[in-house]
């Protein structure tokens, strides 16, 4: 075999990238894999966000007319709202939403209100997400530190990976269990590495924006906060808030319409209504791009008045109107979507093995950790458990604040209960059966519940998904129980 | 998407599938250059095709779908089963060594210090690197857009890279007096 072309590591700095990746690791591990399986189910808010809400109709074309009714009928609910929200049905979200500052509803095609549009496991969901179930504005900045440090874990990674090349394609499947493991956490990270980096980058961008800018504001704005969103996000106009009649939002959306260069409108928002200061703003998808959506500005009586530039404006405006699609997976339908969740599974499934590997080399080192081992796997296994058993809690009516409860006292309870038994794959097996038999049993019971949701697609798929992932996951665990039955020997205590 | 971008974006997922088996057969066989040049050579072509045809979003696309393809691979044999992860050879323990109340202090003082460096302090010298960059790219007249996002994604990335080379730094005398050097460094130039 020829030379090698790459440098050759030096021993010493790949033993030390290893040693600032598993201190990070040991320190992170939890809260990132608490924060990696919400947003992989996330990947699908919108989808378990109908399927909690199984009545709210399918609309998938709204006409300006509705548009226009349905901005009467929130104004009329909420005089005092300083914004108006229409979010009109889409490629892979064919629904009609609209509201104000004080909530929002689901409307039917003719822009009248038959109903609540958030849930409680959504709500559930997006909290423990976004904000790890804390106050926003702190919650906020724990998650994007967690992507930070995902993508510290990341660069340590690779500098503690010589064989990046030699081994790209290798994988052990038996023999020593810590090689096996070493293998599939190496592999699985190098192959989807640009996945790791685009959702802790972008999810990072979206927690930190507000800190880069109180920084940028002291040392460029004289202490203006706003000044950094301004030249991006563009800066609204002065309110003028003189009483004025409701605006012509069905004559933006037809002027919008006879524009006709093939961009579909998704959202409306009314800026300051029933003021003089008011402003249509039409969102719309271009799908050929990364960007959330461009912008169209309308006068109150309908007439353009021109567009944000998001698709062709400065570089920075279109990179950060780009950061939501590309961490939510939200820019190719349901195909891509379905591609982030596995995506999100295999980053799970990376977290989970770092931690195994260093609690086998320990057992090699002759310093066995077999109980936090245990309740590492309750841990893993827990969190996706727990998941699945406050949706069948949601179904039953539980609230918001009912289903965090659970999720983290049932975190905590399953990690003492792993801690205490002692047996990393015994626990994990048990876990993996109930939260099989939970996901069968909230599948099949959501459709003895809500049997108008079974002509839906999108509920009938969410239902499915459930039965056959629940199926799957309880022949697995039973498989594993029965090779697993001859147990291993006992371990050495702690 | 038009019947020419569609095609466009077909055939760089097809390059992008050859080319990851090229590198694979190239990895089997490690005398086997060509291959290892036509398979990059491949996935970057690929990029451009669905690049042209799909603009930025067909190339995110493109990319997941290579990423997924490259994770069927390993799936696959996964399906066969996989060795537990639990100990399967069993070592004497360790003898601990004897440790004093003050060696204990010091081991725990030491690893909070670490993570106050690697954390938060880390996180100061990237925001103050950002401002300073922002200061240097924010143009007179235009807009300062494109210069604030590189500096929001400048925080973040050298937060990361600044916490792993602390990280990386073996001796705790010398990662406090880089870190220490650094956020003098960076808070005194980004407010003059």
């Amino acid at each position: 075999m020829g030379k090698p072309i790459w440098p050759k590591s030096s021993p010493a700095r790949v033993d030390r990238s290893l040693s600032a990746h598993s201190v990070m690791g040991l320190v992170l591990s939890a809260i990132l894999y608490v924060v990696c399986v919400s947003g992989t189910l996330a990947v699908f808010e919108d989808e378990f966000g109908w399927w909690e809400r199984p009545a709210m109709p399918m609309v998938t074309d709204v006409t300006p007319e509705a548009a226009q009714t349905a901005a009467e009928q929130v104004m009329a609910a909420q005089p005092d709202t300083t914004h108006l929200y229409l979010y009109m049905p889409r490629e892979n979200w064919p629904r009609f939403v609209a509201g104000g500052d004080d909530g929002i509803e689901t409307m039917n095609a003719m822009g009248e209100p038959v109903g609540a549009y958030e849930s409680p496991w959504n709500s559930f969901l997006i909290e423990l997400h976004y904000y790890l179930s804390l106050p926003h504005s702190f919650g906020m900045i724990i998650v994007a530190i967690t992507g930070v440090m995902l993508l510290a874990m990341t660069v340590s990674g690779l500098l503690a990976h010589p064989r990046i090349f030699r081994d790209a394609f290798r994988l052990k499947r038996s023999g020593q269990p810590r090689l096996v493991q070493a293998d599939l956490h190496n592999r699985l990270s190098v192959w989807t590495a640009p996945f790791h980096i685009a959702i802790a980058a972008t999810g990072a961008m979206i927690g930190l924006f507000v800190v880069v800018a109180l920084v940028l504001a002291q040392t460029s704005y004289d202490g203006d906060t706003r000044a950094l969103s301004n030249s991006i996000f563009g800066e609204e106009g002065e309110p003028d808030m003189t009483p004025a009649d409701l605006p012509d939002v069905s004559a933006a959306l037809s002027a919008f319409l006879e524009q006709d260069h093939g961009h579909h409108p998704f959202m409306i928002i009314v800026h300051d209504p029933m003021t003089a200061g008011q402003h249509v703003e039409v969102f719309a998808d271009h799908e050929n791009r990364l960007i959330y959506a461009e912008t169209y500005e309308f006068s109150a009586d309908g007439a353009y008045l021109g567009h944000g530039g998001y698709s062709d404006g400065e570089l920075g405006r279109q990179m950060a109107y780009s950061v939501y699609r590309l961490h939510f997976g939200d820019f190719g339908g349901v195909a891509m979507k379905l591609a982030y969740f596995v995506l999100g599974v295999i980053l799970c499934m990376i977290i989970a093995s770092g931690l195994n590997i260093y609690f086998l080399k320990r057992a090699e080192q002759g310093k066995p950790q077999p109980r936090l081992a245990s309740g590492w796997s309750a841990c893993v296994w827990g969190a996706p458990g727990l998941m699945i058993a406050s949706l069948g809690l949601a179904l039953l009516g539980a609230s918001m604040t009912v289903l965090t409860a659970v999720f983290w006292l049932g975190l905590v309870g399953l990690s003492v209960a792993g801690l205490v038994l002692k047996d990393p794959v015994q626990i994990g097996i048990w876990i993996r059966k109930v939260t099989g038999a939970l996901m069968i049993l909230t599948g099949i019971g959501h459709g003895i519940v809500a049997p108008e949701g079974l002509g839906n697609l999108y509920i009938a798929g969410c239902n499915t998904a459930l039965v056959l992932g629940g199926s799957t996951l309880l022949f697995w665990s039973y498989i594993q129980g029965a090779l697993n039955a001859p147990r291993p020997q006992a371990q050495p205590a702690e | 998407m038009t019947g020419t971008e569609w095609f466009l974006f077909f055939a760089g997922l097809v390059a992008f599938a050859t080319g990851l088996v090229l590198l694979f057969t190239c990895w089997k066989n490690r005398n086997a250059p060509r291959r290892l040049i036509a398979g990059w050579g491949l996935i970057f072509g690929a990029c451009a095709l669905v690049g042209f045809a799909n603009t930025d979003r067909g190339v995110a696309q493109g990319l997941v779908v290579l990423m997924l393809l490259a994770s069927t691979l390993f799936a696959l044999p996964l399906f066969r089963g996989l060795t537990a992860p639990v100990p399967t050879s069993e070592r004497k323990p360790a003898e601990k060594p004897e440790t004093t109340a003050f060696s204990q202090a010091k081991t725990i003082g030491g690893s909070v210090w670490t993570f106050i460096l690697s954390g938060p302090v880390a996180g100061v010298i990237a925001m103050f690197g950002a401002a300073i960059y922002f200061r240097m790219a924010k143009p007179e007249s235009a807009s300062p857009a494109t210069a604030g996002v590189t500096a929001i994604m400048l925080a973040v990335f050298g937060w990361a890279v600044i916490s792993t080379l602390l990280l990386i730094e073996p001796r705790p005398v010398r990662r406090t007096l880089y870190a220490v050097a650094g956020l003098l460094a960076t808070s005194i130039a980004a407010f003059i």
